[in-house]
């Protein structure tokens, strides 16, 4: 028996308002796990067209759990939205934890397949294996909170799961993000514009059903083991659930790759003033931990009135050392905007920072801003900037459009701090040369989550790499990525890494699944998944020339502290990389290289 | 010098920072160890090696790239300590 599938897909086409159920492809499941990787085999066998608009009728979003999403393995709360992404036509896949997967499970559908766009605003409700497409024209316009609110109150039953889009979706702005639980985002790479674009604002589930598991007596024992990995592991027993992954500010910014003011330096004197543990210190009410999640790094925070959650580490620099803003309540009152109107607190923050840079440098002239001075260290411009930007008013219009084409609007593109147009998050690669070459192969642009080499060059988790060494950092980065890609497919939350490996992944797969895969094996659909996405991003157009960074980062050396006069070698480092994944010079997978993978 | 405490070893040492003065980064952390005793111990070593994920910074730069516990440490150094700690 095949167990952590449902064997169900839920199929609904919004221009006729057709709803189909389809059998899972259990052959697609063995080879792409699920999640990421399913999803995106799925989301290319059905959009044929790489080049395709991603706001076009014809483009779909994914939304895919793991054979893992909802069984009692840690952490095993996340679902990917797979579609081609309105930031940058990359392909994209955001995930997020919470609640939300593992009620899609629970209803009876490994993933939900939105096609076409509805003449009127929708949203998708889901109870235990029914399926109804709704009116949705009273929600549009509500934030993320007021739709999950009055999706409760409408359908009577406050335990439903909503997975929605605020302002910034419906407006189409290029980095809008999907939230559920109100403050879980599948952020990244502007998956919620591509859901506004089809008028869905919301899918709404509920599901009592279980979730079989293949060897019961064998999976008691597994979760056992992997359990106590965690609740033994100094990084999940104690670093995250007392101080959350802010925890990393100091250290980050200690070391000297603590993107300062739109990354023109690497520290930042206010870093132990807006960190993990002061945040834990003043703000902090309780831990708050996702579906089946042991280790609970999520922040209840409380400010006022405003009972909010985080930021999270990224969120927390984006808002304070990119944009010197030593306000760390007006930071977490513009996390909590953010988390309100649907936006993507990366790309928020980097974006606001490269418009700070361009209007001190003159590019950006006082008569285009409606009053709010862009400088650095402005605390009224973040806290304004989440609704400007949502509703696209005034000069939130151009915000909208994110860092890149911003900055290319004024002629100065290079003051964008981004990947494949992407805003990269919060490490400054001269401190980091591995994490520098995962910014810039990350298949889906400026990320940190594909392939975190922050682990083993700075934290030294699994073991200790040096950040300013080229060697072997091609083949490292490449292992790290396709780990990755197993537990974003697995369902699970990629922070298990800290305590599991490859071999745990494995024992819990196989446990649940029944698949009997190898350690080999499961490594082999990682680097398989990874190299789907590189082939679906060659189709759309990108080229060996978008695996690159600003020139920032590759030509100016840091101007402070311990990385000081360091530059990432990117062009050496990309060499190596590519070698090590058997791609040519140009970056392309050998025919040898897919017939391996089966692809 | 000033050493610098951080995440669960301000729990602890009840401070952000101090000044101790040593002449190694060992002789240092003999000194907080004295200090502060098992339980700070407990916190950065595993028997004799340094628990994996430890950091210990003598201005911004990880030990192991320089002398590790023999590191040479001068007045106005600033050193700075993290148990195994992640994010992102």
């Amino acid at each position: 028996m095949i167990g952590g599938y449902t064997g169900k897909i839920l199929r609904v086409n919004l221009t006729d308002e057709e709803i189909n159920i389809e059998p899972l492809n259990e052959n697609y499941a063995r080879k792409y796990i699920g999640g990421r990787g399913l999803a995106t085999k799925y989301y290319m066998d059905i959009v044929k067209d790489a080049k395709i608009d991603p706001l076009d009728e014809k483009n779909a979003i994914i939304f895919a759990t793991g054979p893992l999403t909802g069984t009692p393995s840690p952490s095993a709360s996340r679902y990917m939205v797979v579609t081609k992404g309105y930031l940058n036509n990359a392909i994209a896949g955001s995930n997020s934890g919470g609640f939300f997967g593992p009620e899609l499970k629970f209803a009876g559908f490994d993933m939900v397949i939105v096609e076409g766009k509805a003449n009127r605003p929708v949203y998708l409700f889901i109870k235990d294996g029914k399926v109804e497409l709704r009116d949705a024209s009273h929600l549009w316009g509500k934030d993320t909170h007021e739709t999950t609110d009055m999706i409760h109150k409408e359908l009577g039953d406050d335990k439903i799961e909503v997975a929605c889009i605020g302002p910034a979706g419906e407006n189409l702005v290029r980095f809008a993000a999907i939230i559920n639980d109100k403050h879980r985002a599948a952020g990244r790479t502007g998956v919620g514009a591509v859901m506004g674009s089809k008028k869905l604002k919301a899918i709404a589930v509920r599901g009592t059903g279980k979730i079989q598991i293949a060897d019961k007596s064998g999976f008691t024992n597994v979760l056992k083991d992997k359990l106590k990995k965690i609740k033994e592991n100094s990084v999940t027993a104690q670093g995250l659930p007392t101080y959350g992954t802010a925890v990393l500010v100091n250290i980050i910014n200690s070391q000297g790759l603590y993107p300062t003011k739109n990354f023109q330096f690497g520290q930042w004197e206010h870093a132990n003033e807006l960190s993990g543990e002061s945040m834990s210190e003043k703000y902090l009410i309780k831990n708050k931990a996702c579906f089946a999640c042991p280790i609970a790094c999520g922040r209840i925070t409380k400010l006022d009135d405003l009972d909010s959650e985080g930021p999270e580490y990224e969120s927390l620099w984006t808002m304070s050392a990119d944009l010197d803003i030593k306000d760390f309540e007006k930071v977490i009152e513009a996390n909590y905007y953010c988390d309100k109107y649907g936006l993507d607190t990366i790309s928020f923050g980097g974006t606001l920072a490269a418009a700070m840079e361009l209007y001190e440098k003159g590019f950006i002239k006082d008569s285009e801003l409606d009053g709010i001075k862009l400088k650095f260290g402005n605390a009224e411009a973040l806290v304004k900037a989440p609704e400007l930007i949502a509703f696209r008013k005034g000069f939130g219009n151009k915000l909208a459009e994110g860092s890149y084409r911003l900055a290319s609007s004024y002629g100065h593109p290079e003051f964008s701090m981004s990947a494949k147009k992407q805003e990269l998050p919060a490490y400054d690669p001269r401190g980091a040369y591995g994490h520098g070459l995962e910014y810039a192969t990350s298949n889906r642009g400026g990320c940190h989550v594909r392939g975190y080499m922050i682990s083993p060059e700075i934290l030294g988790l699994p073991e200790k790499l040096d950040p300013l060494k080229i060697e072997g950092k091609g083949a490292y980065t490449k292992m790290f990525q396709d780990l990755t890609a197993v537990i974003d497919s697995s369902g699970l939350c990629l922070f298990t890494s800290f305590a599991l490996g490859a071999d745990d992944y494995k024992d819990l797969l196989n446990a649940v699944t029944g698949f009997n895969y190898t350690t080999e094996e499961i490594m082999l659909a990682g680097e398989r998944i990874w190299n789907l996405e590189r082939i679906y991003d060659l189709n759309a157009g990108f080229t060996k020339n978008d695996d690159s960074l600003p020139p920032r980062l590759t030509k100016e050396p840091m101007p402070d502290g311990p990385n000081k006069g360091s530059v990432l070698p990117l062009d050496i480092l990309l060499k190596d990389y590519y070698k090590a994944r058997g791609w040519d010079e140009e970056g392309r997978p050998t025919k040898e290289k897919l017939k391996s993978l089966d692809l | 010098m000033i050493v610098k405490y951080f995440a669960t070893l301000r729990k602890i040492t009840g401070v952000q920072e101090e000044n101790i003065n040593a002449k190694t980064v060992g002789e240092l952390l003999e000194i907080i160890e004295g200090k502060y005793g098992k339980e700070f111990h407990d916190s950065i070593f595993s028997g004799e090696n340094f628990k994996k994920g430890v950091i210990i910074l003598k201005n911004g730069k990880n030990v192991i790239y320089l002398d590790n516990l023999n590191t040479k440490l001068e007045d106005n150094d600033i050193v700075s300590i993290f148990p195994p700690v992640a994010g992102g």
